[in-house]
């Protein structure tokens, strides 16, 4: 007679479960391990839409056996072989190895503290908000204690009671205390502006350019985690600058010389125009291959010294620098020893995205480091 | 009536028809289980219980994808070479299917237990012997000496090595490249032998399912059909007409010529078609005798033939040419008239021949030299047409060399200048590869 059991109320097992956990981290080991490659040599991402997902080729999940190819070597020559036309199939199995630009942020910036902006100030780990006085109450919290006010209070008190005849006792009373209370204002860092100014110079070939939109996609990925509202300005440059909507700016073409100062001057004028009056950080991050015209030098400090003073973070980027390193001009050396926060960066590969990245961050004002 | 008792009745209806149908098997356990865990026991080889190990989690992610996607239809069975023989039944089946399934099932283990592949399994250790295996598994993974990341790394190496086509020769008892690496290398440690041998009991046990695969699909697919004709009164009196006219579906559905995008023609069908011209014209008894006595590669040689039998059940206009307009000396059908089909015949035969295991995998002969008074592995690709997956044969070479601890050479063939011109893959050591 045949056996019959019922179970369907039986659960996975553990082993399986714990076999999919460890594939799903061995998948992401092998994402983390060339997720520059990813970021940098995908167009899509660097486009700038994030909500967009691809596949990954991840090497090392693939178990190699000897099996035969596609191709098949008849009689007359190469044909395809009869494991074509799976494409569909594939296309969903692509699913399993798919991440989102966001998932692959997380994954570049996981094992690295970057700062948070919340965080920075002065090394403290303060809230979002900035906060004002606003006045005394009866009640508080003892370290908001207003001393000025408490004493005031108890010396009232004190005469009182000589008027009254009466020796006033030493200590002070519950009732003598004042506290500050904090009204919250909304802090600067709610809002950034972000101003990508990018040489388009002739000497800015397409891999050249390639790490800068990938360099860029990061940087304002990055911010726009840490701040509610990121506005970017994209400038584009050669010896003249223009300001350029974000499409136009990740198809921008080649052109003419290099004057650094251009770009700069340009995004100085757009912050006076626009941001001066508002309360935000600004941060500022320009591009280039290095080949600056050296008459320019004198004008690309004064742009810079200007810009240094009202933002939170600049950084100056050569992308496989051919001639002429910047960081060799002695003016924004000295410029570089005044403000911390002014960071020059050399990417000659893209594989130091992430360091480049880091290092950035990590120079921002009020960073305790 | 409840719904299992009504199961219960039905599951030893079909187990006397069988009987009385001369089938012999093994005593039969029946388990209804989730969708879940039948995906779990799909890739678990079928229900067996298993080792830990990532690909399987891998199998795991991939199925549940594309099972979602309705890609991939959960098997309505599971049958596992045991003995008593289990069964996993997938939960939600209707009750009639369940009656076709349980034919289905019964011949299985009636094929499990009479055919000459699986004369060296052991059906009944089979079970205790895998346990034994995963707790020596676990036990070296949990020993400090050894740990997680060696056990892992064997375990890859192992896995590449364990479904492989060797044949039989003087070195080999079994025919894998895991075989002959367990009997011929040197420098493995005792702990490491121990997993491998375990694991060569393992592919001892599955291979022959690879080896038998059409023959035992169409063995069991036949019997399902036979019991449907024979159990058609009854379901229809004591079920209903809708059900028998369901029941009768499935099993178009189980034996459907395939979709468009088909890649290898669906063995029930070709084992189905086979066994069901063996019974027509050599008698059942007969066919008692070729399931005992064959695997896929004679089965096919020596039944899967005749123009007319492959027309009937598989050349038909529009469909072939999907299938066969992939091989270039093929035209489209319109442009042949249909009188003239004989070739287009004979290429459907050898399509067919091709997608069984024995042939689908290609062969290797394996033999030692002797380099510099150390061992060398020689795998000798026996080739036949069809080149090697490129990509994959240096990662395979890695893997199969953290087993040999020594030099791998590859014999094979690659693609220069449009013609297959002899190559050699050589791997000294564990990260350099050399094509030549």
């Amino acid at each position: 007679m045949a056996s019959l059991r019922d179970r369907r109320g039986e659960k996975l097992s553990r082993r399986i479960l714990e076999d999919a956990r460890r594939h799903e981290e061995m998948k992401k080991k092998a994402a983390r391990d060339n997720i520059e490659t990813l970021i940098a040599s995908l167009p899509t991402v660097i486009g700038g839409d994030r909500t967009k997902t691809f596949r990954l080729p991840i090497r090392s999940l693939i178990e190699p056996r000897l099996v035969f190819g596609l191709k098949e070597v008849g009689a007359g020559g190469m044909a395809e072989g009869d494991a074509a036309g799976n494409e569909h199939m594939e296309e969903i199995l692509n699913e399993v190895w798919r991440f989102s630009a966001q998932e692959l942020l997380d994954l570049m910036l996981e094992d690295i503290e970057v700062p948070n902006p919340s965080e920075i100030y002065e090394g403290t780990k303060a809230n979002r908000n900035k906060y004002r006085i606003r006045g005394v109450k009866k009640n508080g919290a003892l370290f908001r204690l207003a001393k000025r006010e408490t004493v005031k209070n108890k010396i009232a008190r004190d005469r009182m009671l000589t008027k009254k005849g009466q020796t006033p006792p030493e200590r002070y009373e519950n009732s003598d205390r004042r506290f500050r209370y904090l009204k919250a204002i909304p802090d600067a860092d709610e809002k950034a502006v972000v101003f990508l100014i990018m040489d388009i110079s002739g000497s800015m070939h397409s891999s050249k350019q390639y790490i800068a939109k990938a360099f860029y996609f990061c940087l304002v990925e990055v911010l726009r985690r840490h701040y509610k509202d990121v506005e970017v300005v994209f400038i584009c440059h050669d010896t003249v600058a223009a300001e350029r909507t974000e499409e136009e700016f990740f198809k921008a073409g080649l052109a003419g010389g290099t004057a650094m100062s251009a770009g700069l001057e340009k995004a100085l004028e757009i912050y006076n125009e626009r941001y001066a009056n508002r309360e935000q950080s600004v941060y500022v991050w320009h591009a280039t291959d290095g080949d600056n015209c050296s008459e320019d030098n004198n004008k690309l400090a004064g742009a810079l010294m200007a810009l240094c003073e009202i933002t939170e973070l600049i950084g100056i980027c050569e992308i496989k620098p051919s001639s002429g390193l910047i960081a060799d001009i002695p003016e924004l050396r000295n410029l570089q020893k005044r403000f911390p926060h002014f960071v020059l960066t050399r990417i000659s590969d893209k594989k130091e995205i992430r360091l480049a990245l880091i290092s950035f961050l990590n120079q921002r004002r009020g960073v305790a480091r | 009536m409840s719904d299992l008792h009504k199961l219960q009745y039905w599951l030893d209806r079909v187990e006397d028809l069988t009987r009385e149908m001369g089938l012999t098997f093994y005593p039969q356990k029946f388990i209804l289980c989730s969708k879940e865990k039948m995906l779990e026991k799909q890739v678990h080889h079928g229900g067996y219980y298993m080792y830990s190990h990532w690909s399987f989690g891998k199998q795991f992610t991939i199925d549940k994808i594309l099972y979602e996607h309705k890609f991939f239809f959960l098997p309505y069975e599971m049958v596992v070479n045991t003995n008593p023989c289990e069964a996993f039944l997938l939960g939600e089946n209707p009750l009639v299917y369940n009656i076709l399934i349980a034919a289905h099932v019964y011949a299985h283990n009636d094929f499990f237990r009479h055919n000459k592949a699986f004369n060296e399994t052991q059906p009944e250790r089979i079970q205790r012997q895998i346990r034994r295996g995963c707790d020596l598994i676990d036990g070296h993974a949990e020993d400090h000496k050894i740990g997680p990341g060696k056990v892992v790394k064997l375990l890859d190496a192992a896995h590449a090595a364990m479904f492989t086509n060797c044949g039989q020769g003087p070195h080999v008892r079994r025919g894998t490249i895991l075989d002959f690496i367990v009997e011929n290398a040197q420098s493995l440690e005792s702990w490491e032998l121990d997993i491998l041998r375990f694991i060569q009991t393992v592919s001892g046990h599955l291979m022959p399912q690879l080896r038998t695969k059409v023959m035992n699909e169409g063995w069991a697919t036949f019997w399902h059909y036979q019991m449907l004709r024979k159990l058609e009164k009854e379901i229809r009196t004591k079920l209903s007409f809708d059900d028998y006219f369901q029941a009768y579906q499935l099993h178009l559905s189980v034996i459907r010529l395939g979709q468009e995008d088909i890649t290898v023609l669906n063995p029930y069908r070709i084992g189905f078609a086979t066994w069901s011209k063996i019974a027509e014209t050599h008698g059942v008894p007969f066919a008692f005798n070729v399931r005992q006595s064959q695997t896929d590669h004679e089965f096919l040689l020596d039944h899967f033939n005749g123009q007319d039998f492959i027309y009937k059940w598989f050349v038909k206009p529009g469909y072939v040419d999907k299938i066969l307009a992939r091989s270039p000396r093929i035209k489209p059908w319109d442009v042949i008239p249909p009188n003239d089909r004989a070739d287009r015949i004979a290429d459907f035969t050898e399509l067919v021949r091709k997608s069984v295991w024995g042939n689908g995998t290609p062969r290797f002969q394996l033999s030692v030299k002797y380099i510099d008074n150390k061992p060398a592995l020689v795998i000798k690709h026996q080739f036949d047409g069809r080149l090697l997956n490129q990509n994959q044969i240096a990662g395979t070479l890695k893997l199969l060399n953290y087993l040999w601890r020594g030099k791998i050479i590859l014999q094979t063939r690659k693609l220069h200048q449009g013609k297959a011109e002899p190559a050699e893959w050589k791997c000294f050591d564990g990260d350099k590869i050399i094509v030549s």
